[in-house]
């Protein structure tokens, strides 16, 4: 177990080091979170909406924009695997798909997470919405859905890296798929907006826990049968 | 004579791409400490072949049995990452092999002046030395060589063969190496054993411990064929 865990680590500082040179992912989740933001921002003052319907729909901007920018920005992540077919290397050095996709997880949940925060933050600048109050509250329900995120995000980027429609096929099949995180993500956003804080018994923490379970038992399982000839 | 130690047995694999046959329930065993050298025209099977037999593609019939999970394989492909430098990449593997001795490899295959440097900005030539080094890592018991020399000049011929012929000397640890290549000109004089494959099959095989006169015999009947 200790091995397995020690394999784990190395892959998650393998991932780290090729994002950290190509600055990718980053890049492009970076520029989609401004790019969308300001979009947005620009849609709802041309639309003359007022204060408190802006701040109604801020929460479904949030997620529609974070699902967006997250699921267009992942369609080279596999890119540096492919290159050299490194991937290959490691199932021959005896690593397992289930760490290869935990240690991509791990990067993509870090990643989507900062992304997230800076989105909560351009969008509110945009939009002239005071989030001070919930930002806590905010990054926790950011980090959860980035991890629910990743764990199907891993997983489809490599079945589609293989396709030659990868820029377009992945946003198709993700976004579907991903439902469940966004429904999660937008509910507890809007129960923060309105309330300030988490309702007692509101079941979306569950499901959204649920959800990404559901991912991470599948990428686990089929992600060396995704990738393999 | 004790006999050696089969380490690898592969039976009746099939392998198609598509409506394209590669490997046609091909069959071929080998000992421990051979090295057999792969030879046959272009589409004959033999990177096929490789993979199936490194665990990397999936025959569609047949089984590939080996008796070890320590496995080389340099192919085209060098599986590194062009990103990381020489040393980045050959820690990673030695670190996921648990193996601890990589540097005495790296200054064998005379990698130390470039060990810093990223891998894409090295000559095709020093990739394919670091590719080496990687499919040595871990001392394997079955290494797969795939056109080890296509990308090396004679100097990195020659440390290669020095590695070969080192892995082959170290007593016990003996490794078995299938070596597909064109090159039989530098490869020929190492080989225990040829195997020519045809069309996805096996159609001469020299034996095993085969004498020089044998495997020159096989040698000049495939370049007969192939002419």
């Amino acid at each position: 177990m200790i091995r397995w865990l020690r394999t784990l680590g190395v892959l998650i500082q393998k991932e780290w080091r090729l994002e950290w040179r190509s600055k990718e992912l980053f890049t492009l989740l970076a520029c989609n979170a401004v790019l969308f933001s300001v979009l947005v921002g620009a849609g709802v003052s041309s639309a003359v909406l007022d204060v408190a319907t802006a701040e109604k729909i801020y929460p479904m901007l949030l997620w529609v924009v974070f699902m967006l920018s997250s699921t267009t920005s992942v369609t080279r992540f596999n890119e540096q695997e492919l290159e050299g077919r490194g991937f290959e290397g490691l199932l021959l050095s005896g690593v397992s798909g289930a760490q290869m996709y935990l240690a991509k997880v791990v990067i993509m949940t870090l990643f989507f997470s900062v992304s997230f925060v800076l989105l909560v933050l351009l969008l509110a600048l945009s939009l002239d919405k005071d989030v001070s109050g919930i930002l806590g509250s905010l990054c926790i329900v950011g980090i959860g859905a980035s991890s629910a995120l990743a764990s199907l995000l891993a997983l489809l980027a490599a079945v589609a890296s293989t396709s030659k429609l990868k820029g377009i096929l992945l946003p198709i099949i993700s976004l579907p798929v991903l439902f469940p995180v966004f429904l999660c993500g937008m509910e507890m956003t809007m129960e923060l907006v309105l309330n300030g804080a988490l309702n007692e018994g509101t079941p979306w923490p569950i499901i959204l826990l649920c959800a990404e379970t559901l991912y991470m038992v599948a990428g686990i399982n089929l992600f060396e049968m995704a990738i393999k000839e | 004579m004790e006999a050696l130690p089969r380490v690898l047995e592969v039976k009746d694999v099939t392998k198609t791409f598509g409506s394209l046959s590669v490997l046609k329930r091909l069959s071929l065993s080998c000992d421990s400490g051979e090295v057999v050298l792969l030879v046959g025209a272009n589409g004959a099977g033999k990177s096929t072949l490789l993979r199936a037999i490194a665990g990397l593609a999936r025959p569609d019939c047949g089984s590939v049995t080996r008796d070890t999970t320590r496995i080389g394989f340099l192919s085209h492909h060098l599986f590194l990452y062009g990103r990381l430098s020489v040393r980045e990449n050959i820690k990673l593997f030695a670190s996921v092999q648990g193996a601890s001795e990589w540097s005495d490899v790296v200054s064998r295959l005379e990698l130390s002046k470039v060990v810093d440097r990223p891998l894409s900005e090295l000559s095709k030539g020093m990739q394919a030395r670091v590719g080496i080094t990687r499919a040595f890592l871990g001392s394997p018991e079955l290494i797969l060589l795939d056109e080890p020399t296509s990308n090396l000049d004679e100097k990195g011929t020659s440390l290669l063969l020095g590695e070969i012929e080192r892995r082959r000397s170290e007593g016990d640890a003996r490794s078995t190496f299938l070596i597909a290549t064109h090159d039989l000109h530098r490869m020929a004089p190492i080989a225990t054993r040829v195997v020519v494959l045809a069309d996805g099959n096996v159609v001469a095989d020299s034996g095993a411990d085969a004498s020089r006169d044998i495997i020159s015999r096989v040698l000049d009947r495939y370049r007969e064929v192939n002419r």
